[in-house]
């Protein structure tokens, strides 16, 4: 313990001597410590981001994708292949109870963008042809009117529900329901609006307008085919199984052999969860790997300073030797040395990470992405391990020389 | 007493102590053939001239470096046997050195530098130990005059001042054996009057000091005078004209 305060006595005298070349010195720890906060904390934030998602919309939620793609993979749609196959007789045949015992809701969907107007407002809105059931699939909630029905897709009515954001620039103060909006060259009756719902790594619900997707399809979009499709079932355990009824279902409705890949893919939001979560966790090791190397190169910044140190102290420590020190007395002396300026480079490089992600938060925040900033306890206690890590690792050679310096060093160089 | 058989009374017995320098290929033989007794108490200067070998002879004594050849006992003890941490032990607590370039640490005061070697001091046990070497600070700046400096920064002292500073941190631990190499080198002659007549004074209250010199009036305050040449112990002699530094004026 004594040992200890004498060697921290020492490193302040030396660091105090040295002020510049210290700091350039942590410089690359710096770095490295903030770069691991940032993307640990980034990373974890995102993960809670997506976590946030499956509680939102819950666990018991079937997407199918049209094209082929593997089912884990991305879709392929990310590949710029329009596929065409998916069509809302597909859903229908899903909807059906005597085959589907466990599908509680199905909607198909197809989406664009278009210029929606009100008397002097317009703005650019996501508009979503959804199914009737669409409400249910997406537990999404009136504030005020009702959602279309099936009679109104089935005769292609031209009625939109609008989300809350979307209402409230457009309305402002005024009641939205019954009045008429212009939806690209056609007019729209308002009859619903929605309550505020967040927005998700798919969009933001709250700037999107509804209308029934027969209407959408055939109006504002002429295509019968659909963006994707969306099955909620009775319980997530049954998921597995009606997803598989569903692919040996579209494969014989597109009259693909069984045996042969399907010209779609089934996906559960779970699994996609889990795909993008394990992207991120990637993209979270590979940029660790990166502040890594920064680190290590901090690391030899460090062994260089204390070779150096040691270069211009030798006689000191000669001296000191020749009075008594133990060889352990100089190690430590360079090793809590090392550690230290190691560990306040992790102290200064964690503050600025701490300051970035919390930026990062901010600005995710003005972009309207429902982002938590996380500072898990852990990532700073990681951070302060690396950094001393580092301090030990990269001080053990210089200690190691320091403690076989001779005592006769005290008498050269004169 | 040079021919004093009693055991215990001797601290340093080497025979046929031999250095030998390897640099580059070349051989430099700088101490060829060394053999002395010293017993406790004795202080000895070693003479010659430029390269004959004090040095090395010294810094083999007062196990800076290894002898390549040659036995060496040392308070009793085989001293070629010692290991890193008995030498530790020894350079804290039985032996003082005074280098010719003082050797402070500039940047601390006169009582940090006097400090130095109780820092490493974890030999003293007890409650008492920060005591004990308080009072003992206090008494080796004392010895050399230096109180009223004590929290000076070394590099502001004079050169007599600093010679003095490194003979209170010498004596600090209480060694048995003080090791001074030219310890008046680099001073003029009224301060390396005043180190000699602090050598004196310790050697007169029971230590050892072994002092390397190539002045015959700085040697002559010695008791003894061993001559080097061309790294062969030549001559051993008791000095009969002793001088004595007594009557110089009073340290300032
Ligand atoms: N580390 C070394 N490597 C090689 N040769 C050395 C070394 N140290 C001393 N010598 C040589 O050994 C011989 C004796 O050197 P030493 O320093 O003992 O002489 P000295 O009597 O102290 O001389 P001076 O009065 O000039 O200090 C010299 O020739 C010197 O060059
Ligand atoms: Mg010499």
């Amino acid at each position: 313990m004594y040992i200890l305060l004498l060697a921290l006595k020492m490193t302040w005298q030396n660091f105090a001597a040295a002020k510049l070349r210290t700091f350039l010195t942590v410089l690359g720890i710096i770095i490295g410590i903030a770069s691991v906060v940032v993307v640990m904390s980034v990373g974890n934030s995102a993960q809670n981001v997506l976590l946030d998602q499956v509680r939102l919309i819950g666990s018991n939620l079937i997407a199918i994708l049209p094209g082929a793609s593997a089912d884990n993979g991305p879709p392929a749609i990310a590949f710029g292949v329009v596929s065409t196959t998916l069509t809302s007789d597909d859903i229908d045949q899903i909807r059906d109870k005597n085959n589907f015992p466990h599908v509680l809701y199905a909607a198909g969907y197809t989406s664009t963008t278009k210029l929606v107007r009100y008397r002097k407002e317009n703005a650019s809105y996501e508009i979503q042809g959804i199914s009737p059931d669409g409400i249910n699939v997406e537990n999404m909630n009136l504030a005020t009117g009702r959602f279309f029905t099936e009679a109104e897709n089935t005769a292609l009515r031209r009625v939109a529900v609008i989300g809350s954001r979307a209402a409230g620039e457009l309305f402002g103060n005024e009641t939205p329901e019954g009045k008429m909006i212009r939806i690209g060259k056609a007019n729209y009756r308002v009859i619903g609006t929605l309550k505020e719902r967040g927005s998700s790594f798919a969009g933001d619900f709250d700037e999107t307008v509804y209308v029934p997707l027969h209407t959408a399809q055939s109006t504002i979009m002429g295509i019968n085919y659909l963006s994707f499709a969306r099955i909620r079932v009775d319980d997530e355990k049954n998921i597995e199984k009606t997803k598989e009824d569903i692919r040996v279902l579209l494969k014989s409705r597109h009259k693909i052999p069984q045996s042969e890949e399907g010209d779609f893919s089934v996906r559960d939001l779970a699994s996609a969860i889990n795909i993008l979560s394990s992207i991120t966790n990637v993209m979270k090791y590979f940029l660790v790997t990166v502040a890594s190397i920064a680190l290590v190169v901090g690391g030899i910044g460090i062994m260089n300073m204390m070779l150096i140190t040691l270069k211009k102290r030798v006689r000191e420590i000669g001296l000191r030797i020749a009075l008594g020190a133990r060889g352990r007395d100089i190690a430590l002396q360079f090793l809590v040395e090392s550690v230290t300026i190691s560990v306040m480079g992790g102290a200064l490089g964690s503050l600025i990470g701490w300051g970035v992600a919390e930026l990062v938060g901010i600005v995710a925040n003005s972009r309207g992405v429902a982002w938590r900033v996380t500072q898990d306890a852990e990532i700073f206690v990681m951070a302060f391990g690396i950094a001393g890590v580092i301090g030990i690792v990269f001080g053990l050679y210089p200690a190691y020389k320091a403690m076989r310096v001779s005592p006769m060093e005290a008498l050269r160089y004169e | 007493m040079v021919n004093s058989t009693h055991e215990k009374d001797i601290l340093i017995d080497c025979k046929n102590l031999q250095k030998t320098f390897y640099t580059g290929g070349v051989e430099t033989h700088a101490l060829r053939d060394a053999s002395c007794v010293i017993r406790r108490g004795e202080f000895v200067s070693i003479m010659g001239p430029s390269g004959s070998g004090k040095s090395t002879f010294m810094h083999l004594l007062s196990f800076l470096e290894e002898p390549t050849g040659g036995s060496y006992r040392f308070d009793g003890k085989d001293a070629l046997a010692f290991d890193r941490k008995i030498l530790a032990r020894l350079r804290n607590q039985e032996i003082g050195f005074i280098f010719q370039a003082f050797n402070l640490l500039s940047k601390l005061t006169v009582h940090d530098n006097v400090e130095l070697p109780l820092l490493y001091d974890f030999y003293t046990k007890g409650f008492s130990r920060s005591k004990e070497h308080k009072k003992r600070i206090a008494h080796a700046l004392e010895s050399v005059g230096l109180t009223h400096r004590a929290e000076y920064k070394a590099q502001y002292l004079s050169g007599g001042e600093k010679q003095r500073v490194a003979i209170a941190r010498a004596l600090v631990n209480n060694p048995k054996i003080i090791f001074a190499d030219e310890p008046t080198g680099n001073l003029d002659s009224k301060a390396g009057l005043q180190v000699m007549k602090i050598l004196q004074k310790l050697s007169a209250d029971g230590h050892t000091i072994i002092m390397v010199t190539h002045e015959h009036s700085t040697a002559r305050h010695a008791s003894r005078i061993l001559r080097l040449r061309d790294g062969v112990l030549e001559r051993d002699e008791k000095v009969e004209d002793r001088l004595f530094a007594t009557e110089m004026e009073e340290l300032k």
